[in-house]
């Protein structure tokens, strides 16, 4: 027997020789064909989406009476849908900036697929507030004709602000993969090659981009906390500078943002249980993930209940006219089986559950967390619609019809065409890009990475 | 052939003075109201006088007439305080001008006296413009910076504030970005060498 | 040779300018044979929003063929210039209002609405249970310290010298936050062309009124205390219209309003009659007071049709 038989004998693993590591962590992480499955989830997203863009050309054509929105409920499932994503972008900032100050060291494999679900949430936030606007083509009025007093010129500053930079988290620790793409996809197609060289710009591993990259990822880090806690705040400032019942509260900065951060978090462990079971990724992707994850879930939810106590126990006590009223409509009236059961399945729920240890398995993390996603679509729907049916002048005088407020086929389609978008711009992304930073691994696990130094391509 | 249309022309003319001249040579009784404002201890004092030319061509004032007196305003007529302003025997109805009216800039208001509905005198009316007015201070809050106001009137903290947080964020993401060229340089440059 | 050739051209000139004019009124009366009032039905059905919010068919042949919205006279009274030297200001007398509703008619047709969607509101108010109901009458408040000119991201809703707070149709990007902003629920949307559809008879019935703005759809609509109306010294229409003297317009510089019969000092008319503003507390600044329904002229009644579902 040799010495390496009976080490293996013995059960004890044998260190592999660094080129062959590398080469199964290139096999394990390098993005890959589509699979059947994939196809059949990208021809459904596909079908959604081009619903909701014939769904959007009818509304340019008639304009926006396609919609269930009226003179009182002039903000509908557009501005709550919008919300939602902005909510959701906050995710990159929470686990490629905070988690990266605090050095925690298990995040490096999420940092790639928080920043995806970033960029792709806020690009759509972006187009799905276009949709609601009744002259789209006008768009260009903001940047011309702009008032800096305006809470919307805020929200138009702080998301550009925002998106760049997400970008650039997102690019930046790209450039090592890019090129490790670009030498290692077998069988890949010239042009493809040329845009992976192109976006690599010149990467060669030397130590002076190393140095830049990492210092450049710092400065980002500082610089995208403070940017998130304002783009979700600022939005928030959309009800929050207006009279109305249920928005006229001091509270909504924090709890907006406490609200972001929670669904985030939901939206990142979501997707890392999907791809870790697609993929196959369990060796990067462990129990420990889950478990921390939802750790950080439960304290982010706690924090969430905290504001909800404030926002609602506080107005509650007063009971103020047209106050108490909207929130008697929301815990006893036509919304009360809504807000219960967002509050129960999308707040407590998670926080019982994720409290034990047994909780945090994957599968009823997932499950939970999928709760939390589809509760927070409908919070903020409880936010936007039922104040707008309470304003200060009684709606004695108006209409039935204007009196509820129920989406059309035309909202419903536009809104999941535009969730279908995100969810296809996640999924393309995740098909060019490796979703795990290779280079990262690599280094963590003291891997030396060989980038063919002379490497030029025309 | 060019004294013809001048001739057409006279003609016209004097055709519709003699239907007018009835009115102008009338030797029925014209009745007149004049409106004299004068200035009485720091009080102003409106002074309306009605008079008509009798038969014989003088001119006599008329007693008992029911006189109001207005001061002009954008959409309507403000009455000046006087129960019943009626003429007296001299054909003179006097009131005093309040002293809190606003008038324009400088303090102008226009005096209307009128005869309203008069059997024998029909309608009569007079218009004097006086500086009796408070002269109007035109306090424009539309010029002055506030949140309601234009883009070029927000107020000056609001406008510090936001450019300077914006020219220290978009200050970094530029020289990130300028980072990102210097990457690629020095690739092309390893490559090279 | 002078002479004859004047002469000639006279001639001319009397022949050309007979001909001219026959055949101008041949042609007049030639176009109005040809224009017909009697149009058949096509049998196509096009649907119209109704003002309860729902949507019926109409037969096409009652729509105006060349277009849904009517030709409105456009005023060229620029929206972003004020009345100069003057401070617009309204009071509503609501011990007088009896829900008679002309000033929503007459706002409605001044502006090419249908009826029930006038730039004013008359609101069932009762602000207690037990105390008692009375109509209230809301048009655009043009308050002093807006609330909705804040929020506007694109300076289309403006205050101007003259008080008014005006809105630019053509800079309007429609994103309505004005209209969340507004605690009145002043302002309505133009939410599509369906919303001014109005049948070839109520077209019939709305003569020329210069002096309506814009409709724009995709834009946001309100109340603007009529300022072509305003320039040339003539009262809004729901003033002019209400036939029980509940609104007072006026000059606030002038310290006079006058609702078209009596003209009175403002500053008397709130002293004495215990003027307030809606919903002062939160600090916008409404430049509409209102007289408290005490001594009222006519008994609170309900409104006589119920709102059809």
């Amino acid at each position: 027997m040799t010495y390496k038989e009976t080490l293996l004998k013995s059960g004890v693993e044998i260190p592999k020789p660094a080129d062959e590591k590398m080469k199964g962590l290139l096999k394990d992480l390098l993005p890959k064909n589509f699979s059947l499955s994939g196809k059949i989830w990208v021809g459904f997203l596909l079908a959604i989406a081009l619903t909701g863009l014939y769904a959007y050309t009818l509304q340019l054509r008639h304009g926006l009476v396609v919609t269930a929105m009226r003179d009182f409920t002039s903000w509908g499932i557009y501005i709550s849908n919008f919300v939602f994503f902005v909510a959701i972008s906050l995710v990159g900032s929470l686990v490629s900036a905070v988690l990266k100050l605090s050095n925690v060291q298990w995040r490096t494999p999420l940092t790639r697929l928080s920043e995806i679900i970033a960029v792709s949430a806020i690009t759509f936030a972006s187009i799905i507030i276009i949709v609601d606007m009744g002259r789209p083509e006008r768009f260009w009025h903001l940047f011309v004709y702009g008032r800096i007093q305006s809470p919307i010129i805020w929200d138009v500053i702080v998301i550009s602000t925002y998106f760049v930079i997400s970008l650039l988290l997102l690019y930046l620790p790209l450039l090592p993969d890019l090129a490790l793409c670009r030498d290692n996809i077998s069988g890949m197609k010239k042009w493809k090659k040329k845009i992976y060289n192109i976006l690599a710009l010149n990467w060669q591993g030397t130590h002076k981009q190393y140095r830049i990259i990492n210092r450049s990822m710092k400065i980002l880090a500082v610089l995208i906390i403070p940017l998130a806690l304002g783009i979700h705040t600022v939005t928030s400032w959309l009800f929050a500078t207006t009279f109305r019942a249920g928005w006229d509260s001091t509270n909504f900065g924090p709890y907006f943002v406490s609200g972001a951060f929670m669904v985030g978090c939901a939206g990142v462990i979501a997707l890392m249980y999907i791809l870790r079971n697609h993929y196959k990724l369990d060796k990067y992707i462990t129990q420990r993930h889950f478990d921390n994850m939802g750790r950080l879930l439960v304290l982010l939810s706690l924090i969430y209940l905290y504001f909800n106590i404030n926002e609602y126990l506080i107005t509650g006590y007063k009971m103020k006219t047209v106050e108490g009223e909207h929130l008697m409509d929301l815990f006893t009236g036509s919304y009360a089986p809504m807000f219960w059961l967002v509050q129960i399945f999308g707040m407590i729920v998670p926080i019982i559950v994720l409290v034990f240890k047994k909780g945090r398995k994957p599968v009823p993390l997932f499950i939970v967390s999928l709760f939390v996603i589809v509760g927070a679509w409908f919070k903020r729907f409880l936010i936007v619609s039922p104040t707008l049916l309470h304003p200060f002048i009684p709606l004695n005088t108006v209409p039935q019809a204007w009196q509820h407020y129920f989406p059309t086929w035309q909202e419903w389609a536009i809104t999941c065409g535009s969730l279908a978008g995100a969810l296809l711009m996640v999924t393309f992304l995740i098909r060019v890009l490796p979703i795990i930073p290779i280079w990262e691994v690599a280094e963590e696990e003291g891997i030396q990475m060989q980038i063919p130094s002379k490497h030029h391509f025309n | 052939m060019k004294i013809n249309p001048m001739k057409y022309l006279f003609m016209f003319i004097a055709a519709l003075s003699m239907l007018f001249a009835q009115n102008i040579f009338a030797e029925e009784a014209s009745p007149k109201i004049d409106l004299n404002l004068s200035q009485k201890d720091s009080v102003g004092e409106v002074k309306v006088v009605i008079t008509k030319t009798d038969a014989e061509g003088k001119i006599i004032p008329v007693p008992k007439v029911e006189v109001k007196v207005y001061v002009q305003r954008t959409f309507s007529l403000l009455p000046v305080e006087g129960d019943n302003l009626t003429t007296d025997e001299e054909g003179i109805a006097t009131v005093e001008f309040p002293k809190d009216i606003p008038g324009d800039a400088d303090g102008n208001v226009t005096v209307i006296a009128k005869v309203e509905d008069n059997d024998e005198l029909g309608e009569l009316e007079a218009s004097k413009v006086a500086k009796w007015g408070v002269p109007v201070i035109e306090n424009q809050i539309v010029m002055r910076r506030a949140l309601w106001g234009a883009a070029a009137n927000a107020p000056l903290p609001l406008v510090l504030v936001v450019c300077s947080i914006l020219a220290g964020v978009w200050g970094i993401i530029i020289y990130i970005v300028y980072q990102l060229f210097k990457i690629k340089k020095i690739g092309v440059y390893e490559t090279k060498n | 040779m002078r002479y004859v050739e004047s002469n000639e051209s006279r001639r001319k000139f009397i022949k050309a300018g007979i001909i001219t004019g026959v055949v101008a009124a041949t042609g007049l009366g030639v176009f109005e044979a040809l224009s017909d009032d009697k149009i058949p039905k096509t049998g196509e059905k096009i649907k119209l929003l109704s003002p309860e919010g729902k949507i019926v068919e109409v037969d096409s042949s009652l729509i105006n063929p060349n277009t849904n919205i009517p030709d409105i006279p456009l005023s060229s009274h620029n929206v972003r210039e004020g009345v100069p030297g003057k401070k617009f200001v309204m009071v509503i007398d609501l011990s007088k209002c009896k829900n008679a509703g002309k000033c929503r008619k007459a706002c409605s047709k001044m502006h090419y609405l249908p009826e029930e969607r006038s730039f004013i509101k008359i609101d069932r108010m009762q602000d207690s249970e037990k105390t008692a109901p009375y109509w209230m009458p809301t048009p655009c408040f043009h308050c002093d310290n807006p609330p909705c000119v804040k929020v506007c991201p694109v300076s289309a809703t403006f205050k101007l010298t003259d008080g008014i707070v005006g809105i630019d149709n053509e800079r309007c990007i429609g994103c309505r936050f004005c209209m969340v902003a507004c605690p009145y629920s002043a302002r309505v949307f133009n939410w599509g062309e369906e919303m001014y559809a109005l049948d070839a008879e109520r077209q019939k019935q709305m003569k020329g009124h210069e002096g309506c703005s814009s409709h724009k759809v995709g834009t946001v609509e309100k109340c603007d205390f009529c300022p072509s109306h305003a320039a040339k010294g003539k009262l809004p229409d729901c003033v002019t219209a209400c036939p029980n003297g509940v609104f007072y317009f006026g000059d606030e510089n002038e310290d006079t309003v006058t609702n078209g019969d009596e003209t009175v000092r403002l500053s008397a008319l709130i002293r004495d009659k215990a003027g307030y503003r809606y919903l002062e507390e939160l600090g916008t600044k409404p430049r509409v007071y209102y007289l408290p329904p005490a001594n009222r002229q006519f008994p609170f009644t309900e409104a006589k049709e119920e709102k059809k579902n």
